[in-house]
């Protein structure tokens, strides 16, 4: 039996806007196993940020649960989600969310500044510069990379503490097709190499195509659940 | 990287607020730092005067505020005389006259103290009192010594002379206390001072004693006050009491008006610090999802309000010591003096106040939530 990295159960998230309530997720049962490369599809407003959200612990929801590592993370006081941030999830973004005024290295090393003695980390992300091909832009400037350069530090930036879980909120949104394809490919390269579980948000077909699993998600309902092989 | 040089290299990125943040509290510290200089360096001048007189006791008439216009009878030199807790008894005549010339300085006229004196004052001083030259014999006329800073400001040395009402003084020495008398002073033979006073011949303006021993002075206190009527004995240190009393207002009024303008200041770095929150809200939202704590991002933000506190404390702490030293030059009866102390209250002041003033957008800060701070919300 595959590893079971994470479970939800009847996972509902409503929001409030003004006077009407958004139901954003309406019952959502989900399992996924450790080491896949799924993609989340859906039109816009169907609820597919508001699930990442919820699965990797930046969000909670109104009713229903999420297991992660079989740690039930409505259980877990809001003080202590960090640890779940910190050591289990790594997000990835449309908007990559590079600190303009530090350099590609500082960038990547942000989630680790609060850890004490973190100057091992500085190997660790070398390891990744070279794992993406960003080695030669160490020192740059987030304004002096492109934009696929830019979305593969913030690759580097979510790997830097080992996850096992890689989410991604739209991340080929700002990239043109080619280099929204090469950062696929990254990624899957690391699912390959390193079994970390990459759990895709996207609209779009040509990342959904290199997944091997696609749920698709209508009105914050699983519509569709397909496994494919490849 | 740790939190404080992440914190300090954010403060970096927004040069023209966080300079004008600092700005707000150089200002309030360079306030506090340069009247608090002038204050300890008028408290410490005025009790250095005082020391001067180590232990010397003043005989004048009752309820007397400018010893200018004191009278005593000679006579009590005589009755003195054989008492013996006291050591030596220095009758004097005090004149104030203004320098015609006006002496320089760019305020007018300049007042100075004459003093006449017989030669028992050499008595009562230390033997140091004269920097160069010599002292004038008590049957001289027409002799003077200066006090150091006085001779500078006139441009006088030994052998010159000046001009008081119709009399020329030559002068024979320099003397030098290092206190703001030297500013003021003036030593003349008592004939002289009684000729320029019309100070009848058995009377003089006071009586200066130096007791045996210190703690003799009370003795003769009593002496004194118990068998002539009309006369004090000021003790130097009552002088130092009240003196230091007005300062005391003096001091808390300065500390009043500084106060309102480093809170000034301090208001400046909460509004900087709220604007940079909350520009960063989708920064600090991406903090958080990579696992900061809540009181990781407060902590960064109240680095950053102590980074301006510091700095600006620092700049303020420097430029308040030139514009003390400044105001020196500017008015030579100003001494200023930085005390330890004086450092540590602006700076303790100013970094107390920045980082109170970090609170309310550090809490701020940590508060977000991460997905909606992301979102820009």
């Amino acid at each position: 039996m595959a590893n079971e990295v994470i479970r939800t159960e009847n996972l509902t998230k409503n929001y409030r806007l003004g006077e009407s309530i958004i139901h954003a997720l309406r019952g959502v049962n989900l399992r996924i196993n450790a080491g896949e490369f799924m993609s989340i599809m859906g039109p816009s407003g169907s609820g597919k940020t508001t699930l990442l959200n919820l699965l990797g612990a930046l969000d909670r929801p109104t009713s229903g649960k999420v297991f992660l590592d079989d740690v039930d993370l409505t259980q877990v006081p809001e003080r202590k989600l960090y640890e779940i941030r910190r050591n289990k999830v790594g997000f990835i973004f449309q908007h990559f969310y590079l600190i303009p005024s530090l350099t590609t290295m500082e960038n990547v090393l942000i989630p680790v500044i609060p850890i004490r003695n973190n100057a091992r980390f500085k190997d660790k992300a070398k390891e990744l510069f070279s794992l993406v091909g960003l080695t030669k832009r160490m020192k740059h400037k987030p304004n002096q990379l492109s934009g696929g350069e830019q979305q593969r530090a913030a690759i580097c930036r979510a790997l830097i503490n080992d996850p096992e879980v890689l989410f991604c909120d739209e991340i080929t949104g700002e990239l043109d097709t080619a280099t929204g394809e090469k950062i696929v490919s990254v990624l899957k390269e690391i699912n390959q190499e390193r079994g970390v579980t990459v759990i895709f948000v996207t609209h779009d077909p040509k990342v959904a195509s290199k997944s091997n699993r696609i749920v698709k998600l209508t009105d914050g309902k699983i519509t569709s659940d397909k496994t494919v092989k490849s | 990287m740790n939190i404080v040089t992440f914190s300090l290299k954010n403060l970096r990125r927004r040069k023209m607020r966080s300079a004008l943040a600092i700005l707000g509290i150089v200002l309030g510290v360079m306030l506090i730092t340069s009247l608090l200089t002038i204050m300890d360096g008028l408290e410490s001048s005025i009790t250095e005067s005082l020391e001067l007189l180590s232990g010397n006791l003043i005989i004048q008439k009752n309820g007397t505020i400018d010893q200018a216009f004191s009278i005593v009878n000679l006579s009590l030199v005589e009755n003195l005389s054989s008492n013996p807790d006291i050591e030596a008894i220095s009758p004097e005549i005090y004149v104030t006259r203004m320098l015609p010339d006006g002496g320089g300085g760019g305020f007018g006229g300049r007042f100075i103290n004459l003093i006449g004196v017989t030669d028992s004052y050499r008595e009562i001083v230390s033997p140091e009192y004269i920097k160069t030259g010599t002292y004038f014999s008590e049957s001289d006329r027409g002799k003077a010594i200066l006090g150091s800073k006085l001779a500078d400001r006139l441009g006088k040395d030994v052998n010159d002379s000046f001009r008081i009402d119709s009399t020329d003084f030559n002068i024979t020495g320099i003397f030098e206390t290092n206190t703001l008398v030297d500013l003021f002073m003036v030593l003349i033979p008592i004939g002289d001072a009684r000729a320029i006073s019309d100070m009848s011949p058995d009377k003089v303006s006071i009586i200066e004693v130096k007791p045996v021993a210190p703690e003799r002075a009370d003795a003769i206190r009593e002496y004194v006050e118990s068998n002539f009527e009309g006369y004090e004995v000021v003790f130097p240190e009552e002088l130092m009491q009240e003196a230091s009393e007005i300062l005391d207002v003096v001091r808390n009024a300065v500390w009043a008006v500084s106060s309102i303008a480093v809170l000034i200041g301090s208001i400046g770095i909460a509004n900087a610090m709220l604007m940079s929150v909350m520009e960063r809200t989708p920064e600090i939202g991406l903090l958080k999802a990579t696992g900061w704590k809540n009181i990781d991002v407060g902590y960064s933000v109240l680095i950053e309000a102590l980074g301006i506190g510091i700095i600006g404390g620092l700049i303020g702490l420097l430029f308040g010591v030139v514009a003390a030293q400044m105001a020196q030059n500017l008015i030579p009866a100003l001494t200023v003096r930085l005390t330890l102390t004086t450092i540590f209250e602006s700076l303790g002041f100013a970094v107390g106040l920045s980082l109170l003033s970090g609170v309310y957008p550090a809490v701020k800060a940590a508060r977000l939530s991460p997905i909606r701070a992301i979102r820009g919300e």
